[in-house]
């Protein structure tokens, strides 16, 4: 976790220095007042320092091992949700969100839940149907279609 | 006798067929989404906004505000039978009602917190009538300078209640101001942080920020945790649910002052409901002849703090509507709605809009009351569904939050970007960084950022201008005496006051 929050802090500082140099070709003051560069160069600034306080308090944490670790035994769980939901949202310009939502439920009860494959099917038809029905149909919702019309 | 004609005229409103089905729906969705853990208000609130486009907006807020006190009343379930609190702000309910529990008196907590919630709640709602009014009309008062020193004012309260690191806080603030800058510039037109990317040029709406970093995250996150559903085997008959004599002598002054305690707390801009039970708790235990028994089976243990999150969640919509500023997650998220139907709370929102304001005040009071009997009736139907697999849910979250990510721009650009703040929420919730002040910096950003230029233009670059006008020097002093507030508590750890932190373990 040490080294998580090492990384976070130098995250915070680049993403402050981010927003110090591209607030600078926006204008700082203008005739009337403050321009369109003015807050966010202070807000960048803010977070500059910030992250400069963070990253001090970092190297300054002596019970480095004590902080316990970023990945927890179950992690793996939610890295599989998280590649689910990627390869749903690739294949939904291909077989519609209606069905690819319903692929990533199946997929998720199958292998996170560990359901048995005829709930998991059952679970999927039954989604596809609702998404499609509910938002698609009754709240007009314009979702991607896909080759298969849904 | 003006208060009653307007409260008389919101019951005509909120009466009719539609209202009273909208508040029954969301007071069902709020009582389950509290019983449910790893699904909060704000998650509930966000994933359902997108899909009331269409609908009326005084019937969208009567069933977000339904949701919103009802996750209050849902959450003590969980907190009782499983100690598990469904929501953050039931937390202090575990203390007491999950031994009550175990002592056999489930039916006695549920039901005290039930008819407490139910009397704060109650007790909220008339203060709110009160209060409401009276603030709107002060607030017309405020120009440039007092809306930027509330702002001001809002963000520095976070730092007093976030209970984390305050510079974690201020970080996470700063983050959300800087999102709320991408886009075009509202005063000179010039695109900000967008890079030629003509979906970034709008900034980036709120809707697709809130589904990722509260919905998605909460997946992630919630995946991660053990299930822990070790539903005590203790079935609660109806007789079990009403109160005897004496557990009612020694709630009722509890269930007063957690109200009275919530409702203030509820009133301060991040003041939220979590810190109202906490407070109330406390003060409890203080008041107390026995504040030893506290966290042993106390029924005033449960009586305040429940009392507590229910009155704030109500009092929570004073500052939202008279303001228009959110003093929680889901009034901020609420605020987005009203942005997104077209309507600016505020002052003028009594004047403008008063239908809404009054059918959605007298809702209160309907909606408190079909709470109050799902709760003593329907308790076994939520018990049970404790038992539904998370998984299930949260493919659900899932659909609701793709789906509301895409309405709002009906393209999948809007949902990947879902995705990345998802991401986001999931990693800044492990390294501690809160993602409340974030959300209410988003949601503030632009009140802020225009009432700041607005007012140097008024002052000509002046900044005195913030300090020479009463109420907003007011604000001003209050922020930074907000923002001061950990190097106080530093300095009286230091000399040797103990820590003064709104933390269970230093109850």
């Amino acid at each position: 976790m040490w080294r998580a929050e090492l990384i976070g802090a130098w995250v915070v500082l680049l993403l402050g220095l981010f927003i110090v140099v591209f607030s600078i070709p926006l204008k700082y003051y203008t005739d009337l007042g403050p321009g369109a560069g003015f807050l966010p160069f202070w807000i960048g600034v803010g977070v500059v320092v910030g992250g400069v306080v963070e990253l001090i308090k970092v190297f300054r944490i002596k019970a480095r091992t004590e902080m316990g670790s970023f990945l927890q035994p179950r992690s793996k769980l939610g890295f599989q949700m998280l590649a689910l939901i990627v390869i749903s949202f690739v294949i939904v310009p291909f077989v519609g969100f209606s069905v690819g939502l319903a692929l990533c439920t199946a997929a998720a009860m199958r292998v996170i839940g560990k359901h048995h494959i005829t709930t998991c099917a059952i679970t999927a038809v039954l989604s596809a149907v609702f998404i499609h029905v509910v938002f698609a149909l009754w709240l007009d919702i314009p979702l991607p279609m896909g080759l298969i019309g849904w | 006798m003006e208060l009653w004609n307007n409260l008389m005229m919101g019951f005509s409103i909120s009466l009719t067929w539609e209202n009273l089905l909208y508040c029954l729906a969301g007071c069902i969705v709020g009582q389950l989404v509290g019983v449910l853990p790893g699904i909060g208000a704000p998650t509930a609130v966000a994933l359902l906004l997108p899909l009331t486009f269409s609908v009326n907006p005084t019937s969208a807020i009567i069933l977000f505000a339904g949701i919103y006190y009802g996750v209050a009343y849902g959450g003590t379930i969980t907190s009782v039978l499983i100690n598990v609190p469904g929501e953050s702000s039931s937390v202090m309910t575990c203390l007491d009602g999950y031994q009550m529990a175990k002592q056999g008196r489930a039916g006695a907590a549920l039901s005290v917190a039930a008819i407490g919630s139910w009397i704060a709640g109650t007790l909220s709602v008339v203060l709110l009538m009160s209060f409401a009014p009276a603030l709107a009309r002060f607030a017309l008062r405020f120009g440039p300078p007092e809306y930027f020193g509330l702002a001001m004012m809002a963000f520095g309260m976070l730092t007093v209640f976030g209970g984390g690191d305050p510079m974690k806080i201020i970080i996470s603030t700063l983050v959300g101001l800087f999102i709320s800058t991408i886009g075009l510039d509202v005063m000179s037109g010039v695109p900000r942080y967008a890079f030629g990317t003509p979906q970034l040029m709008g900034g980036i709406d709120f809707i697709v920020i809130i589904c990722g970093i509260f919905g998605l995250a909460e997946v992630f996150n919630s995946l991660e945790q053990e299930e822990e559903r070790g539903l005590l085997k203790q079935k609660i008959k109806l007789k079990d649910m009403f109160l005897t004599w004496g557990d009612w002598v020694a709630s009722r002054w509890a269930i007063f002052r957690g109200g009275v305690i919530g409702f203030f707390i509820g009133l301060i801009p991040a003041g939220g409901i979590t810190t109202a039970s906490f407070l109330a708790y406390l003060a409890e235990k203080r008041v107390s002849r026995h504040p030893e028994k506290f966290g042993t089976g106390l029924i005033e243990g449960v009586a305040s703090p429940e009392a507590a999150n229910n009155a704030a969640s109500i009092s929570g919509f004073a500052p939202l509507l008279a303001l228009g500023v959110p003093g929680s997650p889901t009034t901020a998220v609420m605020l987005a709605g009203f942005m997104m139907w077209g309507i600016r709370p505020g002052p003028l929102l009594f004047q403008n809009n008063a239908d809404l304001v009054w059918g959605l005040i007298s809702s209160k009071f309907i909606g408190n009351l079909l709470l109050l009997l799902m709760n003593i009736f329907l308790i076994p139907i939520f018990v049970s569904l404790l038992r539904v697999p998370y998984t299930i849910l949260m493919c659900f979250i899932v659909i609701f939050a793709s789906v509301g990510a895409f309405t709002t721009n009906n393209n999948l650009f809007d949902v990947w970007m879902m995705l990345g703040f998802g991401i986001l929420g999931y990693v800044m919730n492990k390294i501690k960084y809160p993602i409340v002040p974030l959300v209410l910096a988003l949601v503030l950003g632009r009140l802020a950022e225009n009432s700041l230029r607005q007012s140097l233009m008024i002052s000509g670059g002046d900044y005195s201008i913030f300090f020479t006008r009463p109420i907003s020097l007011l604000f001003m002093v209050a922020a930074i005496l907000a923002y001061l507030t950990p190097l106080f508590r530093w300095a009286l750890k230091k000399a040797g006051y103990g820590k003064v932190t709104l933390n269970v373990e230093s109850l």
